[in-house]
């Protein structure tokens, strides 16, 4: 080779080869370009090949999110997924990629969700991405859910954004009502147990939330002893939480306890829990899970008091899914008087939660106890149909002495509901003579007297005159417009009481008007009646001042009209003090010395 | 051929082979930076794609993959709770167990049971347990019931049956049935909230299988409830017509009662006074008067209706009481009018002296007079139940704030006497002479107590002492033995009751209870030993009693009675029972007026007109 064909070839060779090292050094730097320059939503290098075989081979999880986020497609290949764990999964691994933009592009499209089961997972996973960007804004997208939805995508929230930056989670927090604080509270609380104790109640403290802590820390020391139930519940019942706000660890401690110690349990509940309230429902969990064996247990128990309160609150339980069978063990237990007692208990409830069947099976219930029971079943499907009600009445009609007890709960309930039409239906359906148009306009007028009062009075007046001692339907009007607080219209109507009703309604007038603190009304109104009238309605007035307010009834006895009428307060605050001693010793002397000769002789009962 | 011949190439060929060069070694830079990024991408991100198309790795060799240390498994959680944010570590994890086998789940299983912090452990079983019963759910409901705490079962049973009910919906149902009690319950909710694809008919099936079909109008009510919010009116009604009580609806009618504030400020406390349903009004009222308890308060200053006025604002101001009791106090003393505060006082005192009785006894001057005995005798009473010496101690701390002390006292005696019967009685006798008027009224509240530990004593103590207005302790004593102790033993005491205007009375109460135990006739005899002035009144109170109770044994009974009066007596009263509980026919009642004499004849006329 010559020399100039030797520097040929290797000019050539320099050629070749700085071409192909340009080559590839372009072909990198246009993948690095286009990779870096043009936007690729933040992902990972794709591994096309990996793309390419996903399960779902759902543009969503290949990144096409970028072209049509969260679109109805995609959320529908989410939810195709069978499995909750799948959709949970996919969903995941669909949203961690995203933008912010593109969350909330997901948060759009998952409120058109139909299905609620799948927006609620949709968005707990959404808006758990969404906090983790931007909080502030998530916690704002809470507006476009339900209340009923609300509560749960608050927790996930603060759940999320207590663990990414709890300083300014707190802060949040502060702002927010008192019911959507707590619940902040308690997610920030739950998720940040990672904390101290000293901690976690500073923070509780800066939400005004420390129950909520106190509440947390119990719960955990119950669960903690949880092996032994007892201490678990002794934990709850003696730490300073309210103990209604532990219903639910208490139920499972009881729950617990119940499978250590069987039907004992139900003693101890009585005895530990003061709050009636934590005894019925906690003996209504072991009702729950063993209603005849929890009633069986109480058969046994010596304390009447015990025996009563644990089997009533078991049967009432068992009646709610299962009342035949609750009826059938009730009717054996003893005493027969509490076995009565509890029938009846049952028949009601069963009565109020299924209406129908119990009137169906009417027969199952004792008689003493079916009367009752059907007022309230009718009453119960009166509330909603009182047409119905009515029409099956007839039904029953062999089942008990007469219906007509039963017509008035229905009639009482439709007159809640329509005051006017049910009175209607009563003048229509029943002549002006008849006991039961009395009986049912008794329930209808008072209801109508709250919507329409003075209809209500003119129709009680156009009824006959009641006789012996029953009240008269104008009174019974005037009495509900009294206590409505409608003392301008009480005055109007009062002149126009009947006789029978007159004794009544200013008794009824004076209480209304003590209570309010009208009691210079009350004389003056007094002024104007009969003698034998005005001396007892006076005196209703001092009897009831003096239970109302004893000590402004006795810095005012020198007003009082006449000598006898503070004779009588005196008399009145002397004895009402031997069992509510609001008056000194010093103030009963002086009290004495209002006393008329007829009114010293007269003892104290509680001397 | 010499090199010599080798000829240089033309221009166009030259630049063709350049730019081939060229474009193969662009090529191959691109393949090169892909390929390096490809292999480090399934280095960081683990198993990315499923199996489904079956293409590559079995997943005991993808999970080899993953990073371990020597030490072993809690390596992996606590890499999975490094993450920064919940959202990473709840994708992370779903990831890593998408394809466990079930032997890997349960390995997954134990390790999490090892997971000390209470958040990450919970939420680790609960993903592990999702996925456990996509392969076996049967197994992943025993580990809910045998192996989490208590306080898990239920977020764990209900993660089982929420899965379980999409997968193999007639085997959850079948599953659920078998549970008791408050699982069952978690079961059929999980099972009818995820199921809500279902038409109304199946689920209401599957309600009914269960035993469920109240849950299931609940859960309809609610449904319809919350489609109707945006007018919160409505979705109450929804609430209050539907077929469900509404106590087990409590939760729901509060989210309403939330949302229907915003649009009606407090008004909705009235609404919810309105639903007349007291097993909940506290709840609801608390739930809604807690955003701002001032508020709240002030509302009910202007409710004109009484009722409504007094049982709303006693709610709140005892709510107040609750946490804060000197502002609940304060606050109260300020409403208008003055009996309105008195009242509002008296409910603030009465929390107080339940939640701090010390407190109270020693804010006592903050309570204006009228208010402060009933709290007081309340929170002395909460005192004595743990240390009565203290709690008479401390009674003279409050002398000058109140009239006197004397029903605070009885409240001590009282309280100390449940616990120890004996100690409190002989305290009572040794501290007060016989002729003390306090003495009485002391004892009577202790010899109750003892009447059931000791009826005999107790019963001997109350004949020692002496009659007090007409009325003797022994009367008293045969009250609470025939209420709440032994019946014949009462029987057997009551002859030795000494005469008092009370005596008839007690007969009666000890005659009422031997009616209730079916001792009828007994007890229409036991009316021989009173004076033939107190007999009436006797046999009017069994008769009645007897009727209100026990109709039928009464009708059954009427020819058996003694005398021509009693039968009358007891046909009146008959028939007045009948008037309210209608068990009898007419026909039955035409009989019972064969027994009547002339004179309750027309005492039932003017009764009936």
């Amino acid at each position: 080779m010559t020399k100039d064909t030797k520097v040929g070839v290797s000019k050539r060779s320099v050629v070749i080869a700085g071409t192909f090292a340009t080559g590839i050094a372009l072909g990198i730097l246009a993948v690095v370009a286009f990779q870096n320059i043009i936007p690729q939503n933040e992902r990972p290098p794709l591994d096309i090949a990996q793309a390419e075989s996903n399960e779902t081979g759902t543009k969503s999880d290949i990144g096409l999110s970028s072209l049509n986020p969260g679109g109805d497609g995609q959320i529908e290949e989410i939810f195709k997924h069978k499995s909750v764990f799948d959709q949970y999964r996919a969903l995941h691994a669909t949203l961690s990629p995203a933008t912010e933009h593109e969350l909330i592009d997901w948060w759009i499209q998952s409120k058109k969700i139909e299905r609620a089961s799948h927006r609620e997972i949709a968005q707990q996973v959404i808006l758990r991405y969404l906090t983790a960007i931007n909080p502030q804004q998530a916690i704002q997208y809470l507006d476009d859910v339900t209340v009923f939805e609300r509560d749960s995508l608050l927790m996930t929230v603060f759940s999320e954004w207590g663990v990414s930056n709890l300083d300014s989670a707190i802060e949040a927090a502060v702002d927010l009502i008192s019911p959507q604080r707590t619940i902040a509270l308690q997610a920030i609380l739950e998720i940040r147990d990672d904390l101290s104790d000293s901690q976690r109640r500073s923070i509780a403290l800066q939400l005004d939330g420390e129950e909520t802590y106190l509440k947390l820390i119990g719960d955990k020391q119950a669960a903690q002893s949880i092996a032994e139930p007892e201490d678990s519940w002794n934990i709850l019942l003696n730490d300073n939480v309210y103990d209604r706000q532990q219903l639910q660890a208490l139920a499972v401690v009881v729950e617990a306890w119940f499978d250590q110690a069987g039907f004992e349990v139900l003693s101890n509940i009585y005895s530990d829990a003061e709050d009636f309230r934590i005894k019925a429902n906690m003996t209504r969990i072991i009702a729950q899970i063993d209603p005849n064996g929890a009633l069986d247990y109480t058969r046994g128990l010596e304390d009447a008091e015990q025996k009563w309160f644990l089997s009533y609150e078991i049967v009432r339980e068992w009646a709610r899914t299962d009342a035949l069978a609750a009826l059938a063990a009730a009717t054996t237990f003893e005493p027969p008087s509490v076995a009565s007692e509890l029938e009846t208990a049952i028949s009601y409830r069963w009565a109020g939660s299924r209406p129908f069947e119990a009137i169906e099976n009417i027969e199952a219930v004792s008689v003493n106890a079916r009367v009752v029971t059907l007022q309230i079943a009718f009453a119960n499907i009166a509330r909603t149909d009182p047409s119905e009600a009515i029409a099956m009445l007839s039904s029953v009609e062999n089942s008990v002495g007469n219906t007509s007890t039963i017509l008035a709960s229905i009639v009482s309930e439709w007159s809640s509901q329509q005051p006017s039409v049910a009175t209607d239906w009563v003048i229509d359906n029943f002549v002006r003579e008849d006991p039961q148009r009395r009986m049912l306009l008794e329930e209808a007028l008072p209801t109508l007297a709250l919507e329409d009062p003075n209809k209500a009075f003119e129709l009680a007046l156009a009824q006959p005159e009641s006789e012996g001692t029953a009240l008269g339907l104008d009174f019974l009007v005037f009495r509900t417009i009294a206590r409505q607080g409608d003392l301008e219209l009480t005055k109007t109507l009062l002149p126009q009481i009947r006789e029978n009703s007159e004794i009544y309604a200013y008794s009824e007038l004076a209480e209304v008007l003590v209570e309010t603190g009208k009691t210079d009304e009350a004389f003056k109104l007094g002024k104007g009646l009969e003698e034998e009238l005005r001396q007892f309605f006076y005196q209703r007035v001092v009897q009831d001042w003096t239970w109302e307010d004893p000590k402004n009834l006795f810095e005012s006895l020198e007003e009082l009209p006449s000598k006898e009428l503070k004779s009588k307060a005196a008399e009145r605050l002397i004895a009402n003090n031997e069992w509510k001693p609001l008056l000194t010793d010093e103030e009963i002397e002086h009290a004495k010395t209002f006393l008329i000769a007829e009114d010293k002789g007269r003892k104290s009962p509680f001397e | 051929m010499t090199i010599a011949k080798a000829l240089p190439l033309s221009r166009s060929k030259r630049n063709l082979m350049i730019g081939i060069i060229f474009a193969v070694g662009i090529a191959i830079g691109v393949l090169a930076i892909v390929a390096i990024q490809s292999l480090a991408s399934q280095g960081e991100q683990g198993k990315q794609s499923t199996a489904r198309h079956g293409d590559e790795q079995s997943s005991s060799e993808r999970h080899s993959d993953y990073p371990k240390r020597a030490t072993g498994e809690v390596v992996e959680f606590q890499q999975i709770f490094s993450l920064e944010s919940t959202a990473e570590q709840h994708k992370e994890l779903y990831t890593i167990l998408d394809h466990a086998t079930e032997a890997e789940l349960q390995k997954w299983w134990m390790k999490s049971q090892q997971i000390e912090r209470d958040s990450h452990r919970k939420f680790a079983q609960q993903v592990i347990i999702g996925k456990l019963t996509t392969i076996n759910p049967q197994e992943a409901l025993r580990r809910c019931l045998d192996e989490v705490s208590m306080f898990q079962i239920g977020t764990c049973t209900r993660t089982v049956f929420r899965e379980w009910s999409v997968l193999q919906l007639e085997e959850a149902v079948e599953a659920a049935i078998s549970l008791q009690g408050p699982r069952q319950s978690v079961a059929i909710e999980a099972i009818l909230d995820t199921r809500d694809d279902l038409y109304e008919s199946q689920k209401f099936s599957i309600a009914k299988k269960l035993n469920a079909e109240e849950f299931y109008l609940k859960l309809v009510s609610e449904v319809k409830a919350s489609e109707v919010i945006a007018e919160p009116e409505e979705s109450w009604t929804t609430l209050l017509d539907d077929d469900v009580d509404d106590y087990l609806q409590t939760d729901t009618f509060i989210k309403v009662a939330e949302e229907w504030m915003k649009q009606i400020g407090f008004e909705v406390l009235s609404k919810i006074y309105g639903m007349r349903e007291f097993r909940i009004d506290r709840d609801l009222v608390i739930a809604v008067a807690r955003v701002d308890l001032a508020g709240a308060l002030d509302y009910t200053e202007n409710i004109l209706e009484k009722y409504e006025q007094e049982t709303l604002s006693s709610i709140i101001i005892r709510e107040w009481a609750r946490t804060d009791a000197l502002t609940a106090v304060r606050v109260a003393s300020a409403v208008e009018p003055a009996s309105f505060a008195a009242m509002l006082e008296r409910e603030a005192g009465r929390v107080w002296s339940r939640t701090k009785p010390t407190e109270l006894i020693e804010n006592i001057e903050t309570l204006s007079f009228e208010s402060r005995l009933m709290p007081l005798e309340s929170a002395f009473s909460k005192i004595a139940s743990q240390d009565p010496a203290k709690a008479i101690t401390m009674l003279s701390s409050v002398e000058d704030f109140v009239g006197n002390t004397s029903t605070i006292l009885n409240r001590i005696v009282d309280e100390w006497a449940k616990n120890q019967p004996d100690a409190a009685t002989e305290w009572v006798l040794s501290n007060f002479a016989q002729e003390d008027p306090q003495r009485q009224s002391l004892l009577r509240g202790a010899l109750r107590a003892l009447a059931l530990q000791d009826p005999d004593r107790a019963f001997e103590i109350a004949i020692e002492q002496p009659a007090s207005n007409n009325r003797v302790l022994e009367s008293n004593v045969i009250q609470e033995i025939v209420f709440y102790g032994d019946l014949e033993v009462a029987k057997k005491l009551l002859p030795r009751v000494r005469e008092s205007s009370s005596k008839s009375l007690i007969y009666g109460d000890v005659a009422r209870a031997m009616v209730d135990a079916g001792q009828t006739s007994e007890a229409m005899e036991l009316g021989n030993d009173l004076a033939e002035s107190s007999q009436q009144m006797y046999y009017w109170g069994v008769l009645n009693w007897w009727a209100s109770q026990s109709p039928k044994n009464l009708y059954e009974s009427l020819d058996s009675l003694s005398t021509g009066d009693l039968k009358s007596l007891a046909a009146t009263q008959l028939i007045r029972a009948n008037q309210n509980n209608p068990i009898f026919s007419d026909e039955q009642i035409k009989q019972m007026r064969n027994y009547l004499n002339t004179e309750d004849e027309a005492l039932l006329d003017r009764l009936e007109n």
